[in-house]
């Protein structure tokens, strides 16, 4: 049953989702840092490696963490252009599959299969100042926007992995809080209009098929402006949302924090509009293009089945009958 | 919310994990192996800075070749960061270890890598002590 997701300050699931995502963070999985590092997967990506005293190596993740270790390992492992999630055509498939498991993970838990996970809608209100921003009634829901967390439920979250800007290492400690620093890698928000733009380009995906690419998913992946030929500070649109947030939401692990959920399912919702209107199509097909970026190469999953990018261009009841989104941007 | 009393989805699917071994989904693709991520943890491909190589930007103008090599010696507090950074074409610069980060310059990038991590709060920061002061992996 497809379930309808909606956003995130009018949305009847936001509690649920919250709540969720503390059973997640409470609830183990009897996997250890020791033994994903002796993991193939850690053989082949091996930035996915946990570095920490041994003590806190051997004891076992919690479910919301071995979510950010599947995002983090993915990042880590290279593709032919990118990596397995990022910087390439296969940046919106893969988070398609990674948000619908977390999706799936909190029907569970919640015992409410009706459960839809929200969106942040980050271009609503155009680019209004830092400061209004940092007013936003979101910070109600999510908790402080700076500064270690400890307001509202999202308070009191405890996440042990965390990926080193420093050093680029991960490493796992003690159950802590989590943090951000929004406002000061950024100023202001994408609006509306590059939203608008965004969607304008007709093009999904082309080469070089990476961060250099003129494209559709470059554009709302954030390494290319949106606005042709009137460039605006970097980064952009789904990009500027990490970075204007920071902190938990700056590195590899920032899964760790509740928003970047909200912020992919919105991300989402842009590129369900552009398929809704463009057609539900891919590229690069499956006999071009970079390797682990083509529509027929498997999705990279840990825990759950993997699917392939041609098998989650259409979640909507006529496809997986996964989700619909209330609202459609363009 | 309380766990679940009985075994549920996600048990199961853990169930699966860890007796297959803890392996990937999705691992084997054509055209990736295990040379592509065998020398070292976050590898950028292309000459795109990583490891101490330089960036390399080439591109074709006019029926000319152009290829720009760019090194970068960053040191903090005396000490060299070692993280990888990539000139983007228009010359800003990007890193994995702040890998949604798309800055002006390299000054700004280690501007925000102090921001993210020398100057996190201390909850962060003990993190990295413990894990960098005997820690393993």
């Amino acid at each position: 049953m497809a379930v309808v997701r909606r956003d995130v300050l009018a949305s009847p699931d936001a509690q649920t989702f919250l709540d969720g995502v503390l059973e997640l963070s409470r609830r183990g999985t009897g996997v250890t840092p020791t033994q994903l590092n002796g993991t193939e997967i850690v053989q082949r990506a091996p930035g996915a490696r946990v570095f920490g005293p041994a003590g806190e190596l051997d004891k076992p993740l919690s479910w919301w963490d071995l979510l950010a270790w599947w995002h983090f390992a993915a990042m880590s492992w290279p593709a032919g252009v990118g990596n397995r999630a990022h910087r390439g055509s296969i940046f919106l498939p893969w988070h398609r599959q990674y948000l619908r498991r977390l999706e799936e993970a909190i029907q569970t838990v919640s015992g409410k299969a009706g459960f839809a996970l929200p969106y942040w809608n980050w271009a609503q209100d155009g680019t209004p100042s830092n400061a209004t921003l940092l007013g936003s009634p979101l910070w109600s829901v999510l908790g402080n926007p700076r500064g270690v967390v400890n307001t509202g439920p999202v308070g009191q979250l405890r996440v042990r992995l965390l990926n080193s800007s420093a050093d680029g290492r991960l490493y796992v400690g003690p159950p802590r809080p989590i943090w951000r620093d929004a406002g000061r890698g950024a100023d202001g928000l994408p609006a509306r209009a590059d939203e608008t733009w965004t969607l304008a380009d007709g093009l999904y995906d082309g080469t070089p098929w990476n961060e250099g690419a003129d494209s559709f998913r470059n554009k709302l992946e954030g390494f290319q402006d949106p606005r042709e030929g009137a460039r605006r500070p970097a980064p952009w649109m789904h990009n500027r949302i990490h970075m204007w947030v920071g902190g938990e939401m700056a590195p590899g692990t920032s899964p760790n924090d509740p928003l970047f959920w909200l912020n992919h399912c919105n991300v989402d919702r842009i590129w369900e509009g552009w398929m809704t209107r463009r057609g539900r199509t891919y590229l690069p097909p499956a006999n071009q293009g970079p390797a682990g970026q083509r529509a027929n190469d498997p999705l990279f999953s840990i825990v759950w089945p993997s699917l392939k990018a041609s098998e989650v261009l259409d979640a909507t009841e006529s496809g997986l009958d996964w989700y619909r989104y209330d609202a459609l941007p363009g | 919310m309380e766990g679940a009393k009985e075994p549920d989805r996600l048990d199961e699917l853990l169930g699966r994990f860890v007796d297959g071994g803890y392996s990937a989904e999705g691992a084997a693709v054509e055209g990736i192996d295990l040379g592509d991520a065998g020398h070292g943890g976050h590898h950028e491909h292309g000459g795109h800075g990583g490891h101490g190589e330089p960036s390399v930007r080439e591109v074709r103008y006019r029926g000319h070749e152009i290829r720009i090599a760019t090194h970068y010696e960053v040191t903090i507090d005396g000490e060299t960061w070692t993280g990888p950074i990539q000139v983007m074409p228009d010359g800003s610069v990007v890193s994995h270890h702040l890998p949604q980060y798309v800055v002006p310059s390299a000054l700004d990038l280690v501007r925000a890598v102090i921001d993210q991590s020398y100057e996190a709060p201390e909850e962060i920061q003990a993190v990295f002590r413990a894990g960098s002061d005997g820690g393993e992996g």
